[in-house]
């Protein structure tokens, strides 16, 4: 009897923590993991031995490149461009390909969606008498990536009375974050709030946007969707240019009122182009 | 060192029948060897550069007044100084482009070699030494060792070492003047270097002089210049190609250094390693003991190396009359036709990009400072050329108007004996610009599978013959969209020129002969 007292005890144990009755965080966590941090994007990876270190004149390698969105939005458009390689000794069955879909990290993808992508290389010859030439070559990759940043600020409409306003919570002036899941972050909201004609004030955000990744931003930044709850915001400038300036203020009007907790949010739009770059060594079959 | 009487520094002492007598001290020698030296600073550490010689001079001549003052009077020294300050600028220090290459603009370059101020200096101090009564003999002597070393050693070293080297330096830069005009605005630029001030190349250049490197020091001091000196060191040996075309007399185990006959042949090695075309040998011999010159048969007299082929043969050179007993030379000589070099030129086409983003692709493409150069195996004669504007930058955007700039260089030890043909073959998609007027290669452009072509074959022999530098001229591109707007993010590519030509190789070995009987 005690036996089976046991063996019923183990079996309940054995189903809830297989159903995460108990010890379920993990999973409770997962549920609730927020993949719209770090400011990965998409990555490039040259397939260990593709190419080889070294080849022979007169032949032929591939080059397999690994793309990788560790970044938390999908990419749907996007091109793949080798160049780099000297057109007189070396060729390439084509130079550009375009991206097919890469869901970004989700449930059903937590690292992020990958495929492997093949060029193939000939070489024709190499300089005449040299016992090995050196190909060196780049990867561009371009893709339209996106930001979303979500956060919940707390408001205070009602600066002429501070000490009854702030009963429900204590307006943060700037808020700071480390990124989105995206190369480019916006780093930083700072709130402005100053009043305006009758029982309005103007709330203004200013928001600074870095690029975190180690691409580059090929032209502007669409700056959209900047909203607190469902409204929306007039942002200024609509698009920058992250070498000449890194902010823009979003502002909106608001009745007086007491001080709030609203969720904020924010979108970015733009192509960055993350670059990787190899060498294969072609040797001589004569010279030595 | 002190002299007899004590005194370190000149002084006068007052005789008994109150006049004033000039004393010589050791320390008047050391000020006037001191002003020697300072007086080589305007020829030797300054040259020719117009405004800097003349301050330079300036302030020597400042020093020379100081020290000449006191026996010559203020005003008399300063007329003298004056006179000889302007004679070093009017004519030593003349901007080499307002010489002319007529036989009177050799004179004033002949002129510009002329070492005024230690002339001066050894001039002025004789004459202070003889207006001193009872002058040590040891001053006397140091005066007369310093007319020996500067009227006859310092002052002809200069001038045979450097009056052919100024004359080339100005027939350069006519030349490169000329073609400057020929070009345009950008090859302008590669005759004055705008890009470094004076003083820097000067801090740079000390450590050079330190080191004893004159040339090394003028060098750096006076950087490339003008268009010819760029286009002279437009190739570099590729450390890559290890084949190469290789003939050479050595001694083999067969040389005797003492023969024991009159008539006895002497036998001399030859390596030849022929990779790039089958070669064609012609070699004569003599023997020669101080003026004497004996004629010599070699043989074999002829040889034929086939493409590919490495060979070491013996050849015998017999003297033709009888060598006296004693120290002669064996002098061989190779004239090798058929000879085939080539070099490759890369460039990166870049189309539209940041300065940043060319500056990457430099330092990933070409990182170091010979890259940019025609690269060629270590052969006899290099063909070098450049692509670029200028000429010398391998990165060329949209906006660049390339120019190519070529030349033949004889780097071997032998002499070139004549050009049989050159071809540059451009990367498909530079073009020579269709206006003959500004290419001086143009006349002999072709079109081979969708590349520009230079083809040259009616070279003259006696323009070629013997030459170390034989310019090919400056020729002015068109590049096409492929190139200026490439489609991918850039294009690597290269250029490729070939040369055949005839050598002359030569080399002396020293033998004994000691008769028997």
């Amino acid at each position: 009897m005690t036996m089976k007292k046991i063996l019923i005890l183990f079996l309940l144990v054995l189903f809830l923590t297989s159903c995460n009755i108990i010890g379920g965080k993990k999973d409770n966590g997962l549920i609730a993991t927020n993949f719209k941090t770090g400011t990965d994007g998409l990555e490039v990876e040259i397939v260990e031995g593709v190419p080889p270190d070294e080849i022979y004149e007169g032949n032929s390698f591939g080059i397999g490149l690994k793309i990788h969105n560790k970044g938390a939005y999908d990419v749907n458009n996007g091109q793949i461009r080798i160049a780099g390689f000297n057109e007189e000794y070396t060729t390439l069955d084509r130079w550009q390909s375009e991206l097919g879909l890469l869901e970004g990290k989700s449930i059903t993808a937590p690292d992020g969606d990958y495929y492997i992508e093949e060029f193939q290389g000939d070489n024709k010859n190499i300089p005449e008498g040299a016992s090995e030439y050196i190909e060196k070559f780049f990867i561009y990759v371009d893709y339209d990536y996106e930001t979303e940043a979500n956060t919940d600020i707390c408001i205070n409409p009602n600066f002429y009375d501070i000490k009854s306003s702030l009963e429900s919570c204590e307006p943060t002036k700037t808020v700071s974050f480390s990124g989105q899941g995206a190369p480019v972050a916006i780093t930083k909201v700072e709130q402005v709030v100053s009043p305006e004609s009758g029982n309005q004030v103007k709330l203004q955000f200013k928001l600074t946007i870095k690029n975190k990744g180690s691409g580059k931003v090929l032209g502007p930044i669409i700056v959209d969707e900047v909203k607190i709850a469902n409204r929306r915001l007039q942002c200024s400038p609509r698009e920058i240019d992250l070498e000449k300036d890194d902010t823009v203020v979003c502002s909106g009007t608001q009745s007086l009122q007491g001080a709030y907790i609203t969720p904020f949010s924010a979108k970015l739009y733009y192509t960055y182009q993350t670059k990787t770059s190899n060498k294969l060594t072609i040797k001589s079959l004569k010279v030595s | 060192m002190v002299d007899p009487e004590g005194k370190f520094w000149r002084g006068q002492e007052r005789t008994s029948v109150g006049q004033v007598k000039r004393v010589w001290g050791a320390g008047q020698t050391v000020l006037y060897f001191f002003l020697l030296i300072l007086s080589f600073l305007p020829l030797l550490v300054v040259g020719w550069d117009f405004s800097a010689h003349a301050v330079v001079s300036a302030i020597l001549a400042l020093v020379f007044i100081f020290v000449m003052m006191k026996n010559f009077g203020f005003w008399k020294a300063t007329l003298l100084v004056g006179i000889v300050y302007v004679i070093d600028i009017g004519f030593i220090a003349l901007p080499i482009e307002l010489i002319s290459s007529t036989e009177i603009g050799k004179i004033f370059i002949a002129v510009k070699l002329f070492a005024i101020w230690p002339i001066f200096a050894t001039i002025i101090y004789l004459i202070d030494i003889s207006k001193t009564e009872n002058a040590p003999r040891w001053a006397k002597a140091i005066g007369m060792a310093l007319i020996v070393v500067v009227f006859a050693i310092v002052i002809p070293a200069m001038g045979v070492d450097s009056y052919t080297t100024a004359v080339k330096e100005h027939e350069n830069y006519q030349i490169a003047k000329q073609k400057a005009e020929e070009v345009g605005e950008s090859a302008k630029e590669l005759l004055v270097n705008k890009t470094v001030p004076y003083w820097k190349r000067f801090v740079s250049a000390v450590p050079f002089l330190f080191k004893g490197d004159m040339e090394g020091y003028r060098n750096t001091l006076n950087p490339p210049q003008n268009l010819t000196q760029v286009i002279e060191r437009a190739g570099a040996i590729d450390p890559t190609i290890k084949e190469y075309t290789k003939v050479d007399f050595v001694q083999g185990e067969e040389f005797t250094r003492e023969i024991y006959s009159k008539r006895y042949p002497v036998p001399v090695q030859m390596e030849i390693e022929s990779p790039r075309s089958t070669i064609d040998m012609e070699i004569n011999c003599s023997f020669k003991a101080g003026t004497k010159v004996v004629p010599g048969s070699a043989s074999p007299s002829q040889l034929t190396v086939l493409k590919g082929d490495e060979e070491e043969k013996v050849i015998t050179c017999f003297p033709n009359e009888d060598l006296t007993k004693g120290g002669w030379t064996v002098q061989m000589e190779a004239v090798v036709s058929n000879l085939e070099t080539f070099s490759t030129l890369r460039r990166l086409f870049v189309g539209e990009k940041t300065t940043e983003e060319k500056e990457e692709l430099k330092k990933a493409y070409f990182p170091r400072s010979e890259d940019y150069k025609a690269q060629h195996p270590n052969e006899f004669v290099r063909i070098g050329f450049l692509i670029g504007e200028p000429p010398t930058n391998p990165i060329i955007d949209d906006n660049d108007n390339p120019l190519l700039t070529a030349t033949i260089e004889n780097i071997g030890k032998g002499e070139i004996e004549n050009i049989e043909l050159i071809k540059i073959t451009l990367p498909n998609g530079l073009l020579a610009v269709n206006d003959a007027t500004r290419c001086s290669l143009l006349d002999y452009e072709d079109q081979e599978d969708e590349s520009t072509v230079f083809t040259k074959t009616d070279f003259n022999v006696g323009e070629v013959k013997g030459k170390k530098n034989i310019p090919l001229g400056i020729c002015a591109l068109d590049v096409e969209p492929r190139l200026k707007y490439p489609e991918e993010p850039f294009i690597h590519t290269t250029a490729e020129a070939n040369i055949r030509y005839s050598y002359k190789i030569k080399k002396t070995f020293s033998i004994s002969v000691n008769p028997l009987g």
